[in-house]
């Protein structure tokens, strides 16, 4: 499992014009709980207390849900 | 249909033998969800006239000819159907015959008689002249069985090309065709539950009453939550969704939680644009930061940046992917009217990744249901006590 930032932006641009930063969150592979950025999303989510988060993390989790998909095509 | 404030056509026809009480019948449950009734009424027309080629052919043109008419007098880019048996062949014969110049938005094909090999692959998936189908059958529909005896033994003298569909499944298999089937003879669907469950069909993805209401709580309970999870002013968070509509995504009406600012919902966003647009095609998340005093890089065109509300800082966007039809159909945008929160400062650190991904798979579960059960028609299970 490979959870990696992907920047959209031009990263050399001048640092007197910063331009808007675009970055995509790319995961590959099977999910691994055991992954750190897995295990401290978990984390984050148990701090807001939220059942109805964590139960949709776990079934994303357990499901691989989360391996990119290809999108439905415009109307 | 190019806009939202456009209208939502859906074209009915009938079949041969009746004068298509149903297309009444459906109207209220049509006009329930926003929709245009336009019911095509070509009088009765018996077996015979049916049988013969030459006023069969003429039948199907004049539909079509009505149908593009209808398109040009409305300027709508598409129409949706519900179709009884004859109905069905006018109805997509018109379609194959304009090889895309005439386009379907939603399809309820009911008893239909369109021949079973009909060409779904090309103008269903791959050309997208017709944006998706519900195929109704009944397990004993004689008419339908009659239809498919006559093309399949007199069709080199009727020259007719129809088929079974109304009983038999299609064999083609498409996340946008839906099956459904029923115990009962040719006309046993027009019934008042069908009706309901059709015009939420052809609504879509216009949300029925109370799926928006379950989609607005999920929304609404989102922003809470990202507000904690992020150690951000819940004042200053906003949730939305965006869902492909009129060949770009668009904010669905009803779904948004904490927008005020009216031209954010005239935003129109080209599929592979900003961050919204790249994470419903490439199915990742993305988070897009404005570093300097505006919106600059890969984002939106200047039109639409202009729409957007002058101190949004930053957006979250989350794609909701179906599981049961494997595609992204939408996507769920978190964003703060405040400066960017410290977890997610630099974009590229693991604590951003974190919370992008706790966002993600936190609210997965809980949208795509609803989408689902809109894309069908279905109602979401209800409470029991």
């Amino acid at each position: 499992m490979q959870i990696r930032s992907v920047p959209f932006h031009d990263v050399k641009s001048n640092p007197a014009h910063p331009v808007t930063q675009v970055v995509m969150l790319e995961v590959s592979g099977q999910v691994v709980v055991s992954d750190q950025v897995v295990q401290r999303a978990r984390q984050l989510i148990q701090q807001t207390g939220s059942v109805g988060m964590l139960d949709s993390f776990d079934w994303a989790i357990q499901n691989q849900s989360l391996a990119s998909a290809h999108s439905g095509s415009g109307r | 249909m190019a806009h939202p404030a456009r209208p939502r056509i859906v074209v009915t026809i009938h079949g041969i033998q009746t004068s298509g009480k149903w297309q009444k019948g459906i109207t209220p449950h049509l006009a329930r969800n926003g929709l245009i009734p336009y019911h095509i009424d070509y009088g009765w027309f018996d077996v015979l006239r049916f049988l013969l080629p030459w006023t069969r052919e003429a039948r199907i043109q004049a539909v079509r000819d009505e149908l593009r008419q209808l398109i040009a007098d409305t300027s709508v880019r598409r129409v949706s159907i519900v179709a009884h048996s004859f109905g069905t062949l006018l109805a997509m014969e018109a379609l194959r015959r304009d090889k895309g110049e005439l386009r379907y938005d939603r399809v309820v094909l009911t008893g239909s008689i369109v021949p079973l090999n009909f060409d779904w692959a090309t103008m269903l998936d791959r050309d997208r002249w017709v944006m998706a189908v519900r195929n109704e059958r009944a397990d004993q529909d004689i008419v339908v069985s009659l239809a498919s005896f006559a093309s399949r033994w007199l069709g080199w003298l009727l020259r007719l090309d129809a088929g079974p569909s109304g009983r038999t499944p299609f064999p083609h298999r498409s996340p946008h065709l839906i099956d459904d089937s029923l115990v009962g003879g040719h006309s046993q669907a027009h019934n008042v539950a069908k009706f309901k469950r059709w015009s939420r069909f052809l609504a879509y993805p216009m949300l029925p009453f109370d799926i928006l209401e379950t989609l607005q709580r999920e929304l609404q309970a989102f922003r809470e939550e990202a507000a904690k999870l992020l150690g951000a002013s819940r004042a200053h968070i906003r949730t939305n969704f965006f869902a492909p509509l009129g060949g770009f995504l668009r904010i669905i009406p009803g779904a948004t939680v904490n927008m005020t600012y009216a031209p954010e919902f005239e935003l129109r966003i080209s599929p592979d644009h900003g961050g919204t647009g790249t994470a419903f095609t490439t199915g990742n998340p993305f988070i897009v930061i404005k570093s300097g005093a505006v919106w600059s890089g890969n984002t939106l065109p200047g039109d639409e940046l202009d729409k957007i509300h002058p101190d949004l800082k930053w957006v979250i966007c989350l794609p909701i992917r179906s599981e049961s039809r494997n595609m992204i159909v939408g996507v769920v945008n978190v964003d703060g009217l405040c400066e960017v929160p410290s977890l997610l400062a630099d974009p590229t650190s693991q604590n951003c990744q974190a919370a992008m991904l706790a966002l993600w798979l936190g609210i997965l579960k809980r949208i795509a249901p609803c989408l689902d059960s809109a894309f069908t028609g279905a109602e979401l299970p209800q409470l029991e006590v």
